[in-house]
């Protein structure tokens, strides 16, 4: 059963917040816990999604009469940090690239056809969405992307290449970004939801990963792709400006969930160690061993003070900028770690694939090159920091 | 965090402005620190944050107070202020039981009196159950013998609070806390350790059949060890707020080093592995700032989880050593020049990373709860 237990509560987590947390770890119970595991290859996420909303914890943070729980952001804070407690880096993943990332994104520019149309419907799981931003030569620096939107008439034509985009093979829309020819930059990115079906749009082969394998992975291609304009989000120009603030809003989201990742798999470890012994006593006795998992437990403090005092800023519309990169590195660096000694400790057994340190392994190793790599985050801070 | 009145800002930089002068490098402290305190409490700075009549119940100040002085050109009066007011006076003041005690703490926040804590023992550090000092009844006196060693402020010291063994059962209810006139027949104040940093700030003493009226005992009797544990967590902060002081105060000499200094015809800062290098840094000292304010906030709601005060503090003496050691390669040639900051620092910061315990007895505490 999931639970969340909190030895500090910030200021923001009020007593509404954590009643909040137990709705939405009692609706994961049901919906995500029976079949969470690292080994599965697919899941039903529109299915997942509907059965989450059934359970009334989707759209927590929108506060609009349609799609909204009015929850805020304390909420959504919540719903990050259980999905990082459900042992499937694959089930996390997709669900926040649906729900905290393209949705939130719809919500603030969509127009309301809209909002009427698809997010009200992705919210309910009759949609999915990918998140297509990625490209052959612009990962984390998105300034270098080359996919062009020109404006013929009511239509888009669009062309270039996604890489690497989850989802990708069984999203309905993709949510694109391109450059305006003529327009020059911050203000020269638009972003689209662009069908799955519209024409011109070219989905790869699906693409086997290390970890997270049931979030399906392929490249776009965009041959000529004609979309509406009624598809376009938000004024053409502002692209790149929304999906940098995202980014930095993201990257507190995506802390939350990797640190409960490595504060369940720390828990799992501490379970085995207590379990196992060598030499007539449990590992979990052993000085050396001990203090290896109290220095984990010091850096999970570390990285979890961080997160949680850049989300109370995010909430109370403070600067975070420096604080959001921050947590983002030490939550994924961590995750990396935490997961790395629990292989270490779990010996042999867990270096299985059907064993759950494994899972973790895999999963986690992700953190830390996507939503801005390590690298990006370092950039970030010393820009922030103006060095 | 640190949302305070800015008056008690300002005037205490005002106060900290007009003392700079006399805090030379490898000068005793006895020869500024009455001084120095005797002021911060006529400008009602010393004890703001304790509970009141003292203060004003908002302990802020006292967090305020010592992360500020830490950020000094010399550590050593943060260290003696700290150990004075808010680790010897402040246990004094929360056990104190008549009216002699009471006058020791009026006397101390005043400044005529320096406190000192006394637990290290040659032989047992932080594990204090170790420890042989002992006090005896005998004709309705205490009588005290045994050695204290490596205690902040002790050289100069008009009192210390001594924890000593009172039962000679191994059982955390056999110490007792005892406050000790340094001019009592039979104790004997050694001279200063010849340290590394802090200079003139650690000593020793010995006990001789030291005998002391019934007074002198602080709190109750087998209590001693149960009263300092609970008041250990507390001193970690404090320790932790010193740790912020000086990891906020070396990355910002460490950023104007690299901003300033060139190599390869650019700046220091300007290289990408040295950029990282001080962003990773920045990070954490970040994180570290984030769970401190965290902590207080929760002390203000009348809890200071001992795992989390422990982890700080070990996190904390992992980035002062490494800033430290950052501060003086980056720093070249002339960081390792006695004068320069970063070779002050290198000195000072393994110190600071002991206080309120090793990193071993740290990592002892939280494994306890988290593997129990």
């Amino acid at each position: 059963m999931l639970e969340s237990n909190h030895s500090i509560t910030p200021q923001w987590m009020s007593q509404d917040c954590l009643a909040w947390s137990k709705r939405i770890n009692n609706g994961f119970d049901e919906v995500l816990m029976p079949i969470a595991t690292s080994n599965v290859t697919k899941y039903d996420y529109k299915g997942i999604i509907k059965a989450l909303h059934d359970k009334g914890i989707t759209g927590l943070r929108f506060d609009d009469e349609r799609d909204g729980l009015k929850a805020g952001l304390p909420a959504q804070a919540m719903f990050a940090e259980a999905l990082g407690r459900v042992p499937c880096g694959a089930l996390g993943m997709s669900l926040t690239i649906h729900l905290d990332m393209v949705a939130p994104m719809v919500h603030q520019l969509g127009n309301t056809r809209q909002l009427k149309d698809i997010l009200h419907h992705a919210l309910r799981g009759r949609f999915l969405f990918s998140h297509a931003v990625t490209e052959p030569n612009a990962g984390s620096d998105i300034r270098m992307m080359k996919t062009t939107a020109v404006k013929k008439g009511d239509e888009w034509i669009i062309n270039g290449t996604k890489k690497m985009i989850s989802l990708a093979p069984i999203a309905d829309y993709h949510f694109v970004l391109a450059t305006v020819e003529g327009k020059a930059p911050p203000f020269n990115m638009v972003a689209f939801l662009i069908p799955k079906h519209a024409p011109g749009v070219v989905v790869g082969p699906l693409q086997r990963t290390l970890g997270n394998q049931a979030c399906p992975v392929a490249d776009i291609e965009f041959h000529n792709a004609k979309v509406s304009d009624s598809l376009r989000l938000g004024q053409a120009g502002m692209g790149f400006i929304l999906q940098m603030q995202q980014f930095v809003q993201e990257r507190i989201l995506s802390s939350l969930r990797a640190n409960e990742m490595a504060k369940s798999c720390l828990s799992e470890i501490i379970k085995h160690l207590k379990a196992r012994e060598v030499a007539g006593k449990p590992i979990a006795q052993i000085d050396s061993i001990r203090h290896r998992i109290a220095h984990l437990t010091a850096e999970l403090y570390q990285s979890q003070s961080a997160t949680y005092v850049a989300m109370g800023r995010w909430i109370n519309d403070d600067d975070y900028d420096s604080l959001s990169a921050t947590c983002k590195l030490l939550s994924s660096r961590l995750a990396k770690q935490v997961t790395r000694e629990a292989m270490q400790l779990g010996g042999v057994g867990h270096y299985q694939n059907a064993s759950v340190f494994s899972g973790y392994f895999r999963d986690a190793r992700l953190l830390s090159i996507s939503t801005g790599s390590d690298e990006m985050m370092l950039k970030s801070i010393a820009s922030s920091e103006q060095y | 965090m640190f949302d305070l009145d800015e008056t008690y800002k300002a005037n205490l930089d005002k106060v900290i402005e007009k003392h700079r002068g006399n805090w030379q490098h490898e000068q005793t402290p006895a020869t500024y620190l009455r001084e120095f305190i005797s002021e911060l409490q006529e400008n009602n700075l010393l004890c703001r944050g304790w509970t009141q009549p003292f203060g004003e119940d908002d302990f802020n100040y006292q967090y305020y107070l010592h992360y500020t002085l830490a950020q000094q050109s010399t550590g050593s009066p943060g260290l003696c202020v700290a150990s004075h007011v808010d680790i010897a006076s402040m246990l004094l003041m929360k056990n104190q039981s008549n009216e002699v005690q009471e006058e020791y703490v009026n006397n101390a926040l005043n400044g005529q009196t320096i406190l000192a804590l006394a637990m290290t023992e040659p032989t047992a550090g932080s594990d204090l159950q170790g420890i042989e000092f002992t006090a005896e009844e005998r004709d309705g006196q205490w009588c005290l013998n045994g050695s204290k060693y490596g205690i902040t402020n002790l050289p100069f010291a008009d009192a210390v609070i001594v924890l000593a063994r009172t039962k000679k059962e191994k059982s955390p209810f056999s110490f007792s806390l005892f406050l000790v006139p340094t001019d009592s027949d039979g104790v004997e104040i050694h001279p200063a350790l010849d340290s590394m940093g802090y200079e003139g700030c650690l000593g020793s003493m010995t006990a001789n059949n030291v005998l002391l009226p019934k007074e002198y005992l602080l709190g109750k009797l087998g209590m001693g060890l149960t009263t300092l544990m609970k008041h250990l967590d507390k001193e970690r902060l404090i320790v932790c707020a010193r740790m912020l002081g000086a990891s906020e105060y070396i990355l910002s000499s460490l950023i104007t080093e690299c901003q300033s200094r060139q190599t390869f015809d650019d700046a220091l800062i300007n290289h990408q592995h040295i950029n990282f290098r001080v962003a990773e840094l920045n990070a954490s000292v970040l994180a570290f700032r984030s769970a401190l304010e965290l902590l207080i906030h929760s002390e203000h709601r009348g809890k200071i989880p001992t795992e989390r005060a422990a982890a700080l503090k070990y996190s904390g003496a992992v980035l002062v050593n490494e800033l430290s050691d950052t501060y003086m390669q980056l720093s070249g040639g002339r960081g390792y020049m006695y004068g320069h900051p970063a070779e002050r620092l290198y000195r000072e910061m393994p110190g600071l990373a002991l206080a309120g315990g090793s990193k071993e007895i740290m990592l002892n505490i939280v494994a306890d709860v988290v593997c129990a």
